[in-house]
């Protein structure tokens, strides 16, 4: 038993290294969704957008962005973007309200999430109204181009 | 020559005990790497390989662990607390100009994407202050705009706040015993079906958890080695798109000029205006001086009339 050990122990050693690898590879979106952007900078024009979960490989890593290819496009998303995680997501769910009669929630994959935030919102009474409104509020590429270029911020910087 | 049986089962077992000995480490992407290779191989079925990244997802140890959703979830209800208790001031030009500053210093921070991306509020408080929540909710008061003297102070503030939210500080004030339970119940009923036993138990320790952040948020502050690290990315991400670094330093100067012996110390949850000086003079000499601010002054003085 004795001499199989260390061929075992290195066997278990490489077959974690090619996992390792194997993992290393594929990325998953972690937020919302974000563009694949032509250059890699927030202002740049994008060429494909991503959702939650979807996954990429990326071709390369420049900095804090990965050059990454979507529907024959290729383009950068940022680094935070992304996750090495597997991120999850099972079909169906229910709401809390039509679940409490049969005693189970579909959690959806979420986690805390869903569930257990409408219950949180029933049961404390909170009001979640303003802030799905503060949510809704964003500022556009466009936007944001612009009030740089406006205030001579980033590329478009004068010196004193 | 093909693989014989003996050699296959020796083959599971090693991928057995790699998957074991990265599900103990914690590792899981290593682990869901392997699973997914160890089904590509054609040694465990997708039952299996679904039970093993459910049992690995058991392993969560820290606030580090929160995924971004739970992160987002759990910072929507203390923006919703925050709001109740200090109330919005419904000034939408003003709120997009906050916006647009904040967006700015965002895009060039340590964490520019956030699961729901960050949003900027203005408080109707007559006290100075600012709030971050996770998630990236961030506020500040009418009160802190009102002696906020230009758009790169602004910048500054908050930017400091942009910091809070990406170094996770907010996370980091749950009670761990709480953040340890709560992992226990998700990890045991994860991506499938919750008791509602599971489900009650869970709310209550999301509410321990949102009270947690709030207590830290909004009454007793961030430790010091928080606040400073956030005073460092706010001199950072603020001159990385083009403000002057040195503006957070004057408004700091004028913070401790204008307080009133006696009175309540502005931005209370923050540090003391002299010691952030402190901290952040040598910082701000090491970093680029910034743009003219001249082309801001215009659109700033236009905002701040909105208040």
């Amino acid at each position: 038993m004795k001499r199989f050990f260390f061929p075992a122990a290195l066997g278990v050693l490489a077959l974690a290294f090619v996992s390792l690898l194997y993992a290393a590879d594929v990325l998953s979106v972690q937020v919302q969704s974000t563009e694949v952007r032509s250059a890699p900078k927030f202002w740049a024009a994008p060429v494909a957008t991503l959702a939650y979960g979807d996954r990429v490989t990326p071709n390369k890593q420049e900095g804090d962005w990965y050059q990454v290819t979507v529907g024959g496009k290729t383009g950068w998303i940022h680094k935070t973007a992304v996750t090495s995680r597997q991120v999850t997501l099972a079909s169906g769910g229910s709401t809390v309200s039509t679940a409490t009669s049969t005693d189970e929630v579909s959690l959806a994959g979420k986690g805390f999430n869903e569930s257990v935030e409408k219950n949180y919102a029933q049961t404390r009474d909170v009001d979640f109204s303003q802030v799905d409104a503060m949510s809704k509020l964003t500022v556009s590429d466009a936007e944001l181009k612009a009030f740089l270029e406006q205030g001579k911020l980033a590329e478009w910087g004068s010196t004193p | 020559m093909g693989v014989d049986a003996m050699s296959r089962r020796l083959i599971a077992l090693l991928v057995v005990l790699a998957l074991v000995a990265l599900g103990t480490l914690g590792c899981e992407s290593a682990t869901s790497g392997a699973t997914r290779l160890g089904q590509q191989l054609g040694l465990i079925n997708e039952q299996q390989k679904g039970s093993i990244d459910r049992t690995t997802q058991a392993f969560r140890k820290s606030f580090h662990d929160l995924t971004e959703q739970e992160e987002y979830s759990l910072g929507r209800a203390v923006a919703a607390q925050i709001i109740a208790r200090y109330g919005l001031y419904h000034e939408p030009s003003l709120t997009a100009y906050v916006n647009r500053v904040g967006k700015a210093v965002v895009v060039v921070s340590s964490r520019p994407e956030i699961y729901g991306g960050y949003h900027f509020a203005v408080l109707d408080s007559d006290e100075p202050n600012a709030f971050s929540a996770p998630g990236g909710f961030i506020f500040v008061t009418r009160g802190l705009l009102r002696i906020v003297p230009n758009e790169d102070a602004l910048a500054g503030v908050l930017a400091h706040e942009v910091g809070h939210v990406a170094e996770k500080h907010g996370l980091a004030a749950i009670n761990k015993d709480r953040l340890m339970d709560a992992f226990g119940i998700l990890g045991r009923e994860a991506g499938r079906t919750m008791q509602k036993e599971n489900l009650v138990k869970l709310t209550d320790l999301y509410e321990g958890a949102v009270g947690d952040i709030l207590k830290t948020v909004v009454e007793k502050g961030y430790g010091r080695s928080q606040e400073r690290e956030a005073d460092e990315d706010a001199v950072k991400f603020a001159s990385a798109i083009g403000y002057q670094p040195k503006a957070l330093l004057d408004f700091l100067t004028r913070l401790e000029s204008t307080a009133k012996p006696g009175a309540p110390r502005l931005l209370s949850t923050h540090a003391p205006a002299a010691e952030r000086k402190a901290w952040l003079e040598p910082i701000v000499s090491s970093l680029p001086a910034g743009t003219d601010p001249a082309p801001r002054e215009q659109r700033f003085r236009l905002a701040m009339a909105k208040l």
